[in-house]
């Protein structure tokens, strides 16, 4: 009688057919979450005033995502519903300080430049929002391939938005001394861009080009098909 | 006998888009024109060409903008039909946005600073809403901000006019004394820039140098005014209103730092006062519909001026008050429009209160913090 299983502890292996290259890559263009879901926009808005630094913590944020993800997915079964949130809390939690005492290590420049931002990646919504709306319920191979459609997806919106606003701001593009252009004097540059007001400004406008193309997308389908 | 066969309105006014188009675009013209007249018979006609040149820019801008958005609109059905494309144009829709703004401008600006500004103007402040008539916020103040905050600090200046007055302009010297000048040194100022009757004329090179091109001559903006009343393009209540508020808060605030009567006078004949409530402050548009919520409009529009003029580093601050208003356009028509016309006390209690809220609000905060 002591070793019964009850039946809610019966192990329920997800064997539904996975489309990889969709989780892969609808997260970059059609699911991004930065222009469609409006998801991680603080570090988006606070952080992209210079591309590297948007990069940095683009790469920071994807390598976070593509761990927690993964070990989820793992443990997501065994998890009690009733304190998930703390466990995914303290898995992400591990992988953000691992993370940031290897920044702080190799790459003392970019740690000073993003400071908090980077420990605030443990309360980033999309590293949760994944883990809780995909990880917790996906295949571990699965769960990976969406951990990194949609860390792509973060890193393109982060460099976007970092690249439009230096160039608008300072006139030039610097990546660190790696390489970098002069598009127009500095005297002509417009720092409000490199300001809060400028970053606000820009994700708007980003978010309605994309959110109109797809309509716009959308639109020329039914017409197809009406046709 | 005649039956109409259409449905309801039979009678119609007069009154159209672009006939209010039209009226605004003539009393902004005959400012430029006065202004442009005014500093070639000062200056020269090197100044008065780089005028000509900044208004000329905008108008460029601000209509190269409607023609994006008009190509960019025709992609969703393909229907890009030509007579329409050139209909937008004869309005005049397309040039008075620039137009005033350029008016409103330095004038000594960059023609780079003048493109930017009123692309930034027409596209975040008006086209992006739908065009004109459903914008929320005044595209020419949208267009001030932007260009107090992203080219106030810079120094893209013309720099090759050798004859404007370098000095700084009367706003920016009372701004540096935080507004509180004794009348020694006031009378030493009016004097030094000749008078109150040459600033209402705009006659001074001191007024006519570096200040804004349509804010030399106060003059041309009352006659301005007076024309767009007259054809009901505009309506006086928020202008007067806007105007008259200044003047009283600041003669309260003069009585109490020992200042005369010429202090609220000071404060309507420099900066941007009198030019936003002429062709910012009544833009019918992005203002209350009936008259008691413009009354309240303009008593808060004027409060908020001078918190921003008495208690911030920012040198004028008609355009951001315009802004913080427009936001607040629907909640005091949410409140207002539903009063019925029998309630004339109600009405007038209210902006009353609201008169005496801002009157408190400006006067005691002021004495309070400086």
């Amino acid at each position: 009688m002591s070793n019964q299983v009850s039946p809610t502890e019966t192990v329920n292996v997800p064997t539904t057919k996975y489309n990889y290259k969709a989780l892969l890559t609808d997260g970059i263009l059609k699911e991004n979450p930065v222009f469609k879901y409006m998801l991680a926009l603080c570090p988006a808005l606070a952080i992209t005033s210079n591309t590297f630094n948007s990069f940095g913590l683009g790469i920071i944020t994807l390598i976070v995502l593509v761990t927690t993800n993964t070990a989820i997915s793992i443990i997501g079964r065994f998890v009690p519903n009733e304190i998930r949130i703390p466990i995914y809390i303290t898995v992400i939690a591990v992988a953000v300080t691992i993370m940031e005492m290897l920044t702080h290590a190799f790459m003392p420049a970019l740690f000073s430049a993003l400071g908090l931002f980077i420990a605030l990646v443990v309360s980033n919504c999309l590293v949760l929002g994944r883990a809780e709306a995909f990880a917790s319920k996906n295949s571990v191979v699965a769960s990976f391939c969406d951990g990194l459609g949609n860390g792509l997806g973060f890193l393109f919106a982060m460099i976007v938005l970092g690249f439009f606003r230096e160039l608008l701001g300072t006139g030039a593009i610097d990546f660190d001394g790696i390489f970098g252009f002069r598009l127009f004097p500095q005297e002509y540059a417009i720092p409000l861009f490199i300001q809060p007001m400028g970053a606000f400004a820009t994700l708007g406008v980003i978010v309605g080009i994309t959110a109109s193309v797809s309509i716009l997308k959308n639109h020329k389908k039914t017409q197809k098909k009406g046709a | 006998m005649k039956f109409p066969l259409k449905s309801a309105p039979h009678i119609q006014g007069k009154t159209k888009n672009s006939n209010i188009l039209a009226t605004v675009l003539k009393a902004a013209l005959f400012v430029a024109v006065w202004s442009i007249f005014n500093r070639f018979f000062v200056f020269g006609i090197e100044t008065a060409l780089h005028i000509v040149f900044m208004i000329i820019a905008a108008c460029a801008a601000g209509t190269a903008a409607h023609v994006i958005f008009y190509y960019l609109g025709t992609l969703k059905n393909n229907d890009f039909n030509f007579s329409k494309f050139t209909q937008k144009f004869t309005t005049g829709e397309t040039v008075v946005t620039g137009l005033i703004l350029a008016l409103a401008m330095q004038s000594t600006s960059h023609l780079y600073a003048v493109v930017i500004v009123t692309l930034f103007a027409e596209i975040m402040g008006k086209l992006i809403f739908g065009g004109y008539g459903q914008n929320i916020f005044n595209p020419i103040a949208v267009g001030l901000v932007f260009n107090a905050l992203a080219f106030g600090g810079t120094t893209l200046t013309v720099g090759a006019l050798p004859d404007i007055v370098s000095a700084a302009t009367p706003l920016a010297w009372l701004n540096s004394q935080n507004w509180i000048i004794n009348p020694y040194t006031a009378n030493n100022f009016i004097l030094s820039s000749g008078g109150v009757l040459s600033m209402f004329l705009g006659t001074i090179p001191a007024f006519v140098g570096a200040g804004a091109i349509g804010e030399t001559s106060r003059l041309a903006l009352v006659l301005a005014l007076c024309y767009m009343c007259y054809k009901k393009a505009a309506d006086w209540t928020t202008p007067v209103i806007y105007v008259g508020v200044v003047f009283i808060i600041a003669a309260v605030y003069g009585f109490f730092i020992g200042a005369g009567f010429w202090y609220p006078v000071i404060h309507i004949l420099t900066g941007g006062v009198i030019f936003g409530a002429v062709f910012l402050a009544s833009d019918s548009v992005t203002i209350p519909f009936n008259r008691q919520g413009k009354a309240i409009f303009a008593i808060l529009l004027a409060m908020f001026t001078m918190l921003i003029r008495f208690n911030t580093s920012h040198v004028e601050g008609v355009a951001f008050s315009i802004i913080l208003m427009n936001m607040m356009v629907p909640f005091i028509d949410s409140k207002t429009l539903n009063i019925t016309s029998k309630k004339i006390g109600a009405k007038v209690a209210s902006v009353a209160i609201t008169f005496a809220v801002a009157l408190i609000f400006v006067v005691g905060f002021t004495i309070l913090f400086s």
